[in-house]
């Protein structure tokens, strides 16, 4: 390749080879804890699983949810809404039932949610009263 | 971090706090570097911002480090994390190598006034590695 290029065979390929390595840390490994909403469809996304895993820690809350035999990251607001949705630590465990309503990830590739809303044991923990759906 | 409501964010607001001391310091000295304000002495000026953009430096990487620690894993899985982290190497690497250059270490004997070639580099590649430090952060809640 480098000897049908000519003079510039050399540079060329470093520079590829530069250009393919920065966007591939464009490529997230795996996503959690997003800001905001602008990753996330519009429409309205539900699930119901068996909650496997709880954080309820900053940036933001995460729960692994297994629906159905597929594993799904359903993210919640900051460690505040969690608060002031009345979720504490204890108050949910792992193996109970969740249903979660928000939006799903862009990225359809990942089994990614972010709730506005979930319910565990007939309560309903509301992080964004104000977000309507 | 997770037993305190108001410890994240307070790491979080002391992390751009040592940002902004470390750019807002550095960047004024990388251009005088790279040939801006020649009639401002070198050594003035790099009495009053490096000092400066260290403590930035520190108090940036005790926050960040805090911040990793509450998902050290998941966040060092991130790529954009690990080239953040290289960068800041790098960063630290540049600023370290001028203490090398003779001329730098004489700057208060030699006259100032002016720059040269490997001031020029070295500041061109430290305005550009700290913002893209700057970019991969910000980038780290987004991806």
């Amino acid at each position: 390749m480098s000897e049908v290029t000519g003079k510039s065979g050399n540079a060329k390929p470093d520079r590829r080879l530069f250009i393919a390595s920065a966007l591939a840390l464009l490529v997230p490994a795996r996503a959690f804890a997003h800001h905001g909403w602008r990753w996330a469809e519009d429409g309205q996304f539900e699930l119901t699983g068996i909650i496997r895993s709880i954080y309820l820690g900053p940036p933001h809350g995460l729960l692994d949810v297994d629906v159905e035999g597929a594993m799904w990251k359903v993210e919640l607001g900051p460690p505040s809404r969690i608060r002031g949705a009345g979720l504490k630590e204890g108050g949910i465990s792992e193996g109970q039932e969740v249903f979660a309503s928000g939006h799903r990830s862009k990225n359809r590739s990942e089994n990614v949610m972010k709730a506005e809303r979930i319910t565990v044991a007939g309560i309903v923990y509301d992080f964004y009263p104000n977000r309507s759906g | 971090m997770r037993r305190e409501p108001w410890l994240y964010p307070f790491v979080n607001f002391g992390h751009v706090v040592g940002i902004a001391l470390l750019f807002g310091a550095i960047l004024p000295l990388d251009l005088r570097l790279m040939g801006f304000w020649k009639a401002v002495p070198l050594a003035e000026l790099k009495r009053v911002l490096v000092p400066v953009s260290m403590l930035g430096l520190l108090i940036a990487i005790t926050t960040g480090t805090l911040m990793i620690s509450v998902k050290a894993t998941d966040y060092l899985a991130m790529p954009v994390m690990q080239a953040k982290l290289v960068l800041v190497a790098l960063g630290i690497l540049n600023a370290l190598s001028l203490r090398i250059v003779p001329a730098w270490r004489l700057l208060a004997q030699v006259d100032s006034r002016g720059t040269i070639s490997r001031f020029r580099w070295a500041g061109f590649f430290s305005a550009a590695i700290w913002l893209s430090v700057i970019g991969c952060g910000r980038a780290i809640g987004y991806l």
